[in-house]
């Protein structure tokens, strides 16, 4: 017991700031705290399933928690993180960082979920590429050949973005 | 290049989250304090109701928040009062309680004089043309506890404020998007019903522009 929770602390320390972020950056800030909670709690009734390289089963197990949480709303209200600090966030003292910031979340927030959770893994998790198959339940393989089409498509629709930003209204759409 | 320009725009690049903040060590010893492993029984990960008791608020304070409704709620703009449509509650400790039957609101400034009334220093704002834009302000981070959602994520349920924890002189601002009428969507209100698209709350420090 003593063993358990020892182990447990020490991985409740090491990964703490890796899964919170984690769930900021897919359900938003107001929601995170619930996944987090979540997923710890599964890590600890868990714990002899979790391997030595704990944070690709960390990750694994949020992404399902997040799943659970965006099903569950969305009987009535589907949460849209992709969109927290965009429109009603925009900082005024860092616009030029901010619009193109908001730009390449919007042209993000255009792919399918599976293309977004794939380029967040290798860019914003950046976890390396057997880690990230890991939490896709993947092979490697079918993980880059993932990220090269994910990529692909997104440079597409920022080159887009790129071509009309010049059209859209100031803010552009919620 | 796609990768670079995808860690800019991370929103959790300044995030540095603590594991020996008070916060973190709560959480820590509420989850420890339970049996660690049911043996035999399958655990269902998704357990949203006991991750709730554990959960211990928001991770961070909330800076802003936008969220899209999935099920489309009208918004009729029309004539008509509707004083049942929200409450506006003054609390001890000068706290405001808000609670807004959307679904049954058709006066938005009544609202929002309820609101000054309770002295929320709260401002509702409503975009009714795609094309106009709600310039956001000086935007500002919050605690958790000057305002929380009865439901977060979610603008159902109301929510509570706490004038005397926002940024000097800030506003919080609820800004409603109206779909544009005729769009179609999931609405199950009669055809050419407006509906809400999607909303967004943000702390605003200084003046609120107005929608334009």
């Amino acid at each position: 017991m003593d063993g358990d929770r020892e182990r447990f602390e020490a991985l409740f320390r090491t990964h703490y700031g890796a899964v919170v972020r984690y769930a900021v950056r897919r359900i938003g800030q107001d929601a995170s705290s619930e996944v987090v909670a979540e997923t710890f709690t599964v890590a600890w009734r868990r714990l002899d399933q979790i391997p030595d390289n704990a944070l690709p089963w960390l990750y694994a197990t949020a992404r399902r928690v997040v799943a659970n949480e965006v099903r569950r709303r969305s009987r009535a209200v589907r949460l849209d993180e992709r969109l927290a600090a965009q429109q009603e966030g925009a900082v005024a003292d860092h616009a030029e960082p901010l619009t193109e910031s908001l730009r390449v979340r919007a042209a993000l927030d255009s792919l399918s979920e599976r293309d977004r959770e794939v380029l967040r893994l290798s860019a914003w998790e950046q976890l390396p590429t057997a880690d990230a198959a890991s939490v896709l339940g993947c092979s490697e393989s079918a993980y880059k050949v993932r990220l090269h089409r994910a990529r692909r498509r997104l440079e597409l629709l920022l080159a887009d973005s790129d071509a009309h930003s010049q059209l859209e209204p100031e803010g552009g759409r919620p | 290049m796609i990768d670079s320009l995808l860690r800019d725009a991370d929103p959790a690049r300044n995030l540095d989250p603590d594991a020996s903040a008070q916060r973190a060590q709560a959480l820590l010893a509420r989850i420890v304090a339970t049996p660690p492993r049911r043996a035999g029984t399958a655990h269902r990960v998704g357990g949203y109701r006991s991750a709730r008791r554990i959960a211990i608020g928001g991770v961070l304070a909330g800076a802003a928040a936008t969220v899209a409704l999935a099920a489309p709620l009208p918004w009729n703009n029309g004539a008509g009062t509707s004083s049942a449509a929200f409450a506006v509650t003054v609390e001890a400790g000068g706290a405001v309680r808000v609670s807004v039957h959307w679904d049954e609101l058709s006066d938005p400034a009544a609202l929002q004089t309820a609101l000054d009334n309770a002295h929320a220093h709260v401002r509702v704002r409503v975009r009714t043309d795609s094309d106009s834009t709600c310039p956001p302000g000086r935007v500002r981070g919050y605690s958790e506890k000057a305002v929380q959602w009865e439901s977060p994520g979610s603008v159902d349920g109301g929510f509570l404020v706490r004038p005397k924890l926002f940024p000097r002189g800030a506003t919080f601002v609820l800004t409603v998007t109206m779909a544009p009428v005729g769009s179609g969507g999931l609405s199950t209100m009669p055809p050419g019903s407006p509906q809400i698209e999607s909303w967004g709350a943000s702390m605003v420090a200084g003046p609120v522009p107005s929608c334009s």
